[in-house]
C-alpha cells in the first residue's frame, strides 16, 4: 500500500519525465514494427503506414498506461473539482439557492450545538462535578418539595453521614459595598467555611476559608467584583470592605482574603462570600429552612446510596424531634439537575428543532439536485458517451454537492457566529453560562461533518440516479417521451411529503410553547405593573440602624418626595418586590385553631408595606380595609392577608378579626383585611400564602422597594427618582430602578428566549418546506407543459388544468399533514415540562397549525397551478 | 491468414508475458513477437492491451524495468521478472493448468 502510493507520488511529481519515457518506449515499438515490416518487403512508407494501424490510437494506449500508474485519480479528481466550480458558477442562482438553505440549516445548528456545548455539556468549573449534588427538603403531608434545609439538620447529616465528603451550606445576603470604588449593592452570600472545598474551586489569589476558626470578618471575593471594583490589583488581598452590615456591629469592616477564579459563577452572579459562623442558636430545632445545601458524595458512592442513607437519618431525626422534623425527608440530586433546571429540556428541543430544519433544508437542497440531474441528464450522456466511467459520474457530481455544502457550512459559521453574539447580547441571564456561549472547536467539527453529511446526503441519490441514464435513451430524448424517471419523481414525492411532516412537527412544537407563553402572559398577576417605575434603596446601617425610628420616617418621607415629582400619581413601597427574587417567611399560630401542631407552626410569606402600597400596585381589597395613617407605633398591631393565606389556613372562616400569634412579636396581631392574590415569584408559580404589615408597624427593613406610578413612560422618570432617594440617603445604595413590566418580563425571559428561537425555527422550516412544494410543483407544470397544452387544445378550462395540478400537491400534502400529526402526536409529550396550562395534545393548536401548515402548503402549489393556466398551447406543443 | 485469431482471455495476457520474461530480461515489442511465435501466429498480442499490462505488472512490483540498449543497438525499455514475479508466475501457472485442466474433462466427456 505504501509502496503504491510513494510510486503514486512519484509518478504525479515526475509526470512529465514518465510521459517522455512512455513516449519513447511507444516509438521505440512503433520503429521495431516499421523496420520488420520493411524487412517482409514494403515500402519505407507502406511500412510506417501498416505499423500505425497495428498500432492503434497511440494516446488511447498513453491514457490506459497512465491509469494504471494511478496518477489519473488525482489528476482526475482535480479536474472534476476544477469543473464543479466552473459548473456552480455558471448557475448562481441555483447555487446561491442551495448555499443559502445550507447555510441557514448548518448555521442554526452549530449555534445551538456550541450553546448546549457550552450550557450543558462543558464539564462545569468545579472538581468531578459529577460526585456533586443539590440537597433539599421536602414534606409529602404538607405539600412541600425542594425546600432548603434546616441548619441544625444539616450539622446531624454532617457527623452521622457515611455518603458524603463534604455538606456545605449558604444563604443568600444581599449587601451595600463600601470601601471600593465605588458604593454597589452587590450579591452577598454567607457560606459554610467548606464550601469552596465541597465545590472543588481554589482561590485564584489569596487563600480559601480556614476549615475552623476562621475570623467572622473574612471574605472571599468573585473574580468578577475583582475586577470591577479593584481593576484586578493583588493588593486587594488583606483590603477592608465595609459591608454596611454592622448595625448590631457598626464600623465592623471585613477583610479580603482571596479572590475566586473567573469561571466561578456559583452562586450565580454572587460577588461576595462572607463566613457563616454557626452560632448555638443554630442548633436548637424547628427553625426555618433557609440554608441551600450542596454536598460531594465520597468516590464511588452514587445518589441513590446516598438518598437511601440519608432518607434513613432523615426518619431517625423525625422519631428523635418529632415536633419539629416529623414528615420532612432530604432528597438528593445531581448538582448539574439542579443548575440547569428546564434548560436541560429546553436545549435539547431546539436542538431536534434546529435538527429538522437541517434536514428540511437538506431536501429542498437534494430536491434541487435532482431537478438539476434530470436537466443535466443530456450533458451526462454525452459525457458517458464519451467514455467517461459511471463511478467518474458519480464523483464528479459528488464533489459539486461536496462543493456546495462546504460553502454552505462556510456561511452557516458565519451565521452562527452571528447568533451565538445575538444570544451573549440579548439570551436570559438565568440560563447558567449562556452568555459564554462562542463558536468551539467541536462545534466547529460538528458543522463540517454536517456539510460533509448533508453533501452525501443531497448529492449522492441525485448523482446515483443521473448515472444510470441510458445514452440512447436520453440522447434521442424527445419532449414527449422523456418525461422524468419515475424514480425521480417518486424520491421528490417523497421529500416533499417528509418536508411537510417535519415542518409540522416543529409547528405544533413551537404552536404549544407560544400558547404556554400566551396562557402565561394572560395569567393575572393580581397587580398592574404599566406605568409603574421601580426602585429599591438599601439604607446606609451606620446612618439607619436596625431598630431605629429614623428608617420609617425616611421612608415616610421618601413617598412624599416621590409622589411630588411631576406626572407622578401614586407611591408606595415594599420591603419584597414581586418578581424581585426574593422572599421572607415568618412562622405564626392562628389563635384558637389548634388544627396545626404545637409547635410545627405555619408558615406564610411576611411582607411590609407602606399604606398606598396595593393602591399604587393596583391590587384590588377583597375584603375588609388595608393600612391607614392610624396603623404605627402604639396602635393595635393589625395584618393584611391575601386570599391564598385566606383559603390555606382559615378554611372559609371569616378572616376579619382572626388573630395571630407566635414566638415572632412581629407575627402576633389581628387580620383587618384580605387583598387579591399577587403573584411572587413569577408568572407560573401559584401565589403563596403571605401576610403583609404596615412599615409604621414593624421592626422597619433596612430595604424597600418603591413602587411609583406614573402618566407617561415609567423610564422617564428614573434619574429624578434615584436623585430624590439618593438625597435622602447619601449613603444609602439605591438599586434596580427600572420600569415594573420590565421586571416582570425578566421572570418570563428563559420561556421568551426557547419560544422565540423555536418559532424562528418553526418559520424557517415552515418556508423552506414551502419552498420545496413550490419547486417541485413548478417542475411537474414544466414537465407536463405539453400534455397540458394538448389539454388545452382539447378543450380543458383552466380551472380543469388548476385543479389537475393542485389535487397532485393536494395528495403529498395531506400525506404529510398525516404522517406531521401522528409524529406531533408522539413528540410534543417531550416538552411537556416547558409547557404552561397547556396540554402536549391540545387540539385547538394541532388544528390551528395544521390549517396554517395546509394553507401555507396550498398556495405553494397554487401558483405554479395558475401559471400552469396560462400555457399557450401552441407554445407549449413547440416546447423543447 | 489461414489461421484463425484468438482473442486473449482477460487476465491471461499478464500471464503470459510474465512467462515470456521468464528466461531474461526483453522489452516490450519483443514480448509481443515471441508470444505471437511461440503460439504460431495463433495469439496476436495487441499494443494497446501489452503497454498497460506491462505498466500494471511493474505498478504490481513483478517487473521491474530498465532502460538499456537493445540488439540494433538502440535505447529500449527492457522489463524483467522481480522474485515477486516469479512467485507469480508459477502460482498462476498452476491455477491455469488446473483450469484449463477442468474444462478439457468437461470437453472431452464421452
Amino acid at each position: 500500500m505504501f509502496r503504491k502510493t510513494v510510486q503514486r507520488i512519484r509518478a504525479l511529481v515526475h509526470k512529465s519525465a514518465l510521459d517522455r519515457e512512455l513516449n519513447e518506449e511507444l516509438l521505440f515499438h512503433l520503429d521495431r514494427e516499421t523496420e520488420q515490416n520493411i524487412r517482409r518487403g514494403f515500402s519505407d512508407e507502406e511500412a510506417r503506414r501498416l505499423a500505425l494501424l497495428s498500432f492503434g490510437g497511440a494516446e488511447k494506449i498513453k491514457e490506459e498506461c497512465r491509469d494504471v500508474r494511478g496518477t489519473h485519480t488525482i489528476e482526475e479528481t482535480w479536474h472534476d473539482f476544477r469543473y464543479a466550480i466552473r459548473i456552480l458558477v455558471k448557475r448562481p442562482v441555483f447555487t446561491a439557492i442551495a448555499v443559502v438553505m445550507l447555510a441557514l440549516g448548518i448555521g442554526a445548528n452549530v449555534a445551538i450545538f456550541s450553546i448546549i456545548q457550552t450550557v450543558l455539556i462543558r464539564p462545569l468549573p468545579y472538581r468531578n462535578d459529577e460526585h456533586l449534588v443539590w440537597l433539599s427538603n421536602r414534606n409529602a403531608t404538607l405539600g412541600v418539595t425542594n425546600a432548603f434545609l434546616n441548619i441544625a439538620d444539616i450539622l446531624d447529616y454532617r457527623q452521622q453521614s457515611k455518603s458524603f465528603e463534604n455538606i456545605a451550606a449558604w444563604e443568600t445576603l444581599p449587601v451595600n459595598l463600601y470601601g471600593a470604588r465605588k458604593p454597589e449593592r452587590v450579591e452577598g452570600v454567607s457560606i459554610t467555611s467548606n464550601f469552596f472545598r465541597t465545590l472543588g474551586v481554589q482561590p485564584v489569589v489569596g487563600r480559601d476559608f480556614a476549615e475552623n476558626d476562621e475570623p467572622e470578618g473574612s471574605v472571599l471575593i468573585s473574580f468578577n467584583l475583582w475586577q470591577r471594583q479593584f481593576g484586578g490589583d493583588v493588593g486587594a488581598i488583606g483590603q477592608k470592605l465595609n459591608l454596611g452590615l454592622g448595625a448590631s456591629n457598626p464600623g465592623d469592616y471585613y477583610s479580603i482574603v482571596g479572590v475566586l477564579p473567573a469561571d466561578s459563577d456559583f452562586p450565580q452572579q454572587a460577588d461576595i462570600f462572607m463566613t457563616w459562623p454557626i452560632t448555638p442558636i443554630d442548633f436548637t430545632r424547628g427553625g426555618s429552612h433557609n440554608s441551600r445545601t450542596i454536598a460531594r458524595l465520597k468516590p464511588g458512592v452514587t445518589i441513590e446510596q446516598a438518598q437511601s442513607e440519608i432518607s434513613g437519618l432523615a426518619s431517625q431525626q423525625a422519631e428523635q424531634y418529632p415536633d419539629t422534623n416529623r414528615g420532612w425527608d432530604v432528597s438528593v440530586m445531581s448538582f448539574r439537575e439542579y443548575l440547569f433546571g428546564t434548560s436541560r429540556t429546553a436545549l435539547p428541543l431546539l436542538f431536534a428543532a434546529v435538527v429538522f430544519v437541517l434536514l428540511i433544508a437538506c431536501a429542498n437542497v437534494a430536491n434541487l439536485q435532482l431537478v438539476r440531474a434530470v436537466s443535466r441528464r443530456k450533458e451526462i450522456a454525452i459525457r458517458l458517451a464519451l467514455g467517461a466511467g459511471r463511478l467518474r459520474i458519480i464523483r464528479q457530481l459528488l464533489i459539486e454537492s461536496l462543493l456546495t455544502a462546504f460553502a454552505g457550512g462556510f456561511f452557516g459559521v458565519i451565521l452562527a457566529m452571528g447568533c451565538l453574539y445575538a444570544v451573549r447580547m440579548l439570551g436570559p441571564t438565568a440560563v447558567p453560562r449562556l452568555k459564554s456561549a462562542t463558536l468551539n472547536l467541536p462545534a466547529l467539527g460538528f458543522a463540517v461533518g454536517l456539510a460533509v453529511m448533508s453533501g452525501i446526503i443531497f448529492g449522492l441519490v441525485p448523482a446515483l440516479h443521473a448515472s444510470r441514464a441510458e445514452i440512447n435513451t436520453t440522447l434521442k430524448d424527445s419532449p414527449s417521451l422523456g418525461t422524468t424517471p419515475v424514480f425521480a419523481n417518486r424520491f421528490r414525492r417523497a421529500l416533499v411529503v417528509g418536508q411537510i411532516s417535519l415542518a409540522l412537527i416543529l409547528l405544533t412544537g413551537a404552536g404549544l410553547v407560544i400558547k404556554s407563553y400566551w396562557r402565561l402572559q394572560s395569567v393575572d398577576p393580581g397587580l398592574k405593573p404599566d406605568h409603574v417605575l421601580t426602585a429599591g434603596i438599601s439604607l446606609s446601617f451606620a446612618e439607619y440602624p436596625n431598630g431605629s425610628p429614623q428608617r420609617a420616617i425616611l421612608f415616610h418621607n421618601a413617598v412624599e418626595r416621590l409622589k411630588a415629582l411631576p406626572g407622578v400619581t401614586s407611591v408606595g413601597a415594599i420591603s419584597h418586590l414581586p418578581f424581585g427574587g426574593r422572599t421572607m417567611k415568618l412562622p405564626f399560630i392562628i389563635k384558637g385553631q389548634d388544627r396545626i401542631s404545637e409547635k410545627n407552626e405555619a408558615v406564610a410569606d411576611y411582607r411590609v408595606v407602606t399604606p398606598s402600597f396595593f393602591e399604587t400596585v393596583g391590587t384590588n381589597t377583597k375584603r375588609g380595609r388595608t393600612f391607614n395613617s392610624g396603623d404605627r407605633v402604639g396602635t393595635p398591631q393589625v395584618f393584611v392577608i391575601n386570599e391564598a393565606f385566606a383559603q390555606t389556613f382559615l378554611n372559609g372562616q371569616d378572616p376579619i378579626g382572626v388573630r395571630l400569634d407566635g414566638e415572632s412579636k412581629s407575627a402576633r396581631g389581628e387580620i383587618v383585611g384580605v387583598v387579591e392574590n399577587m403573584r411572587h415569584k413569577d408568572l407560573e408559580t401559584d401565589t403563596t400564602p403571605a401576610f403583609y404589615v404596615s412599615y409604621e408597624q414593624s421592626a422597619t427593613f433596612p430595604i424597600m422597594n418603591f413602587v411609583i406610578r406614573t402618566k407617561s413612560d415609567p423610564s422617564s422618570l428614573s434619574v429624578a427618582v434615584e436623585r430624590e432617594l439618593q438625597s435622602l440617603d447619601p449613603h444609602g445604595i439605591i438599586f434596580n430602578v427600572r420600569p415594573f413590566e420590565d421586571v416582570i418580563s425578566d421572570t418570563v425571559a428563559p420561556r421568551r428566549f426557547t419560544l422565540q428561537v423555536l418559532a424562528i425555527f418553526a418559520a424557517l422550516a415552515v418556508i423552506l418546506a414551502a419552498t420545496g412544494i413550490y419547486g417541485t410543483m413548478s417542475y411537474a407544470v414544466a414537465e407536463r407543459t405539453r400534455e397540458i397544452g394538448i389539454r388545452v387544445a382539447l378543450g380543458a378550462r383552466g380551472t380543469d388544468i388548476q385543479k389537475l395540478v393542485v389535487s397532485e400537491g393536494t395528495k403529498l400534502i395531506v400525506l404529510g399533514l398525516i404522517i406531521g400529526l401522528c409524529g406531533s402526536f408522539v413528540l410534543t409529550r417531550w416538552i411537556r415540562s416547558l409547557l404552561f396550562s397547556v396540554s402536549a395534545t391540545d387540539p385547538i393548536t394541532f388544528l390551528i397549525i395544521g390549517i396554517v401548515l395546509v394553507s401555507i402548503a396550498l398556495i405553494a402549489c397554487w401558483i405554479p397551478a395558475r401559471r400552469a393556466t396560462k400555457i399557450e398551447p401552441l407554445v407549449a406543443l413547440k416546447y423543447e | 491468414m489461414a489461421n484463425k485469431k484468438i482473442d486473449l482471455l482477460q487476465g491471461t495476457l499478464d500471464l503470459l508475458v510474465l512467462k515470456t520474461l521468464q528466461p531474461g530480461p526483453t522489452h516490450g515489442w519483443d514480448i509481443g513477437q515471441r508470444i505471437q511465435q511461440v503460439s504460431r501466429d495463433v495469439l496476436i498480442v495487441n499494443q494497446g492491451s501489452l503497454y498497460p499490462s506491462l505498466h500494471r505488472l511493474e505498478q504490481k512490483g513483478w517487473i521491474e524495468s530498465e532502460w538499456s540498449a537493445s540488439e540494433n543497438n538502440r535505447r529500449a525499455k527492457f522489463y524483467k521478472l522481480t522474485p515477486a514475479g516469479r512467485k507469480e508466475l508459477s502460482a498462476q501457472t498452476k491455477s491455469w493448468e488446473r483450469f484449463t485442466g477442468a474444462i478439457s474433462l468437461i470437453l472431452n466427456q464421452a
